[in-house]
């Protein structure tokens, strides 16, 4: 008797757990397509954003590292366009970043998706952040965070207050995917 | 005669959610998306309708396997119940409507802890029939929409002049910013439970 009722237990949470898997992973099917054409959206979205002049782009790899050319409408070259991932606060942080074709400056930023605490880490995503990073120097020293002023002909941004995790995140994220794009000798 | 009574009374069980034991109002359930998503009534909406879609789903399974589940696991049978209607939600809002998923971001998966949920399941569906089940899920559904959109109205026109994002006070109008803000929640919470307890009173 005992025994039947653990089988029994097992029996039905696995059957449960089987089923509700398999139905997750066929709406997952469904609408996989739809969300990467979404986040295609946003990306581009974010890019015109960025560049206002931008007439093409154009996707560029070179050892296994890949951004966007973009090109204004004479076909000059405007900026580097490219996507840099890292750790937040508890989890992934996705921001598309625009820099000049030398890497000595920064042009802005766009958070394209992030789960920070609402209210205070979740002001990666606001216009008062973005602005730290309009016209930033990167030539001689990567981006810093500090509190207080910040001085951006030296690279420095201003974290948010209270959220300083979430402010040095995106810096560092940032700061990673440039130099192994430098690396990779864009 | 019996059928009577018993039309009535499943009338009263889609009613109940709606004021007497309004999810929200009354019963304080769920008070981590009530206050956290309230800023504008838009979020507040969305937020009202995943919940209702998951709660109305989740009853109706959970009613359908209630003899079915032995009662020693069966809080981790509805947890994944609930996890599974949520996970669709979350994908389906994703796919459709990709502003209001930024807009309400961690909030969408965190309906699986909603205690309104794991709470109906417990003391209702598990109990009773699909058709019950499906009416109570729909009453407390609206129930908690209705609360959502109560707070969220009160906090937007105070906090920012409009109502479903359309400006209502004119110019002359200066926003009280704190009432957008996490402050504002518990505010705007405050006065209108207070209010529902004066009518109640009456």
């Amino acid at each position: 008797m005992e025994k039947n009722l653990s089988f029994r237990m097992i029996g039905v949470m696995l059957l449960i757990t089987v089923v509700s898997g398999m139905i997750l992973a066929g709406v997952w099917a469904a609408s996989e397509q739809k969300i990467e054409q979404n986040m295609e959206q946003v990306k581009l979205e974010a890019m015109q954003s960025l560049n206002p002049t931008m007439a093409k782009n154009e996707l560029t790899q070179k050892e296994g590292e890949s951004l966007y050319k973009c090109y204004d409408q004479d076909g000059s070259l405007i900026s580097y366009f490219f996507i840099a991932i890292g750790n937040g606060f508890q989890a992934p942080v996705k921001v598309a970043v625009a820099v000049d074709p030398s890497f000595k400056e920064v042009n802005g930023i766009r958070v394209l998706e992030q789960s920070e605490t609402p209210g205070l880490g979740a002001k990666i995503t606001e216009n008062d952040f973005y602005d730290n990073f309009v016209k930033l120097l990167i030539a001689a020293n990567p981006i810093t965070c500090i509190k207080g002023d910040a001085k951006k002909d030296n690279g420095e941004i201003k974290a948010i207050t209270s959220a300083t995790i979430s402010s040095k995140a995106v810096a560092d994220l940032i700061n990673v995917k440039i130099a192994s794009l430098r690396k990779a000798g864009f | 005669m019996s059928s009577k009574a018993n039309t009535q009374s499943s009338l009263q069980e889609f009613v109940k959610g709606l004021w007497k034991e309004n999810p929200v109002l009354v019963q304080l359930l769920g008070m981590c998306p009530v206050l956290a998503v309230t800023g504008t009534v838009v979020n507040g909406v969305a937020m009202g309708l995943a919940t209702t879609f998951v709660l109305v789903c989740s009853n109706l399974m959970i009613s359908l396997l209630r003899n079915f589940i032995p009662k020693q696991v069966r809080i981790a049978c509805y947890i994944v119940v609930i996890a599974t209607f949520v996970t669709m939600a979350d994908i389906f809002i994703k796919a459709n409507f990709m502003e209001i998923s930024k807009a309400l971001g961690p909030f969408i998966p965190l309906i699986v802890v909603n205690c309104l949920i794991l709470g109906r399941a417990e003391a209702f569906a598990s109990k009773n029939g699909l058709y019950r089940s499906l009416l109570d899920g729909l009453g407390m559904g609206a129930g908690f929409t209705i609360g959502l959109i109560s707070i969220s109205a009160f906090r937007e026109i105070l906090g920012n002049g409009s109502f479903f994002g359309i400006t209502v006070l004119g110019s002359w109008f200066k926003p009280w910013l704190i009432m957008i803000l996490p402050p504002g929640a518990f505010i705007a919470l405050g006065f209108i439970v207070a209010f529902m307890q004066v009518v109640k009173e009456k």
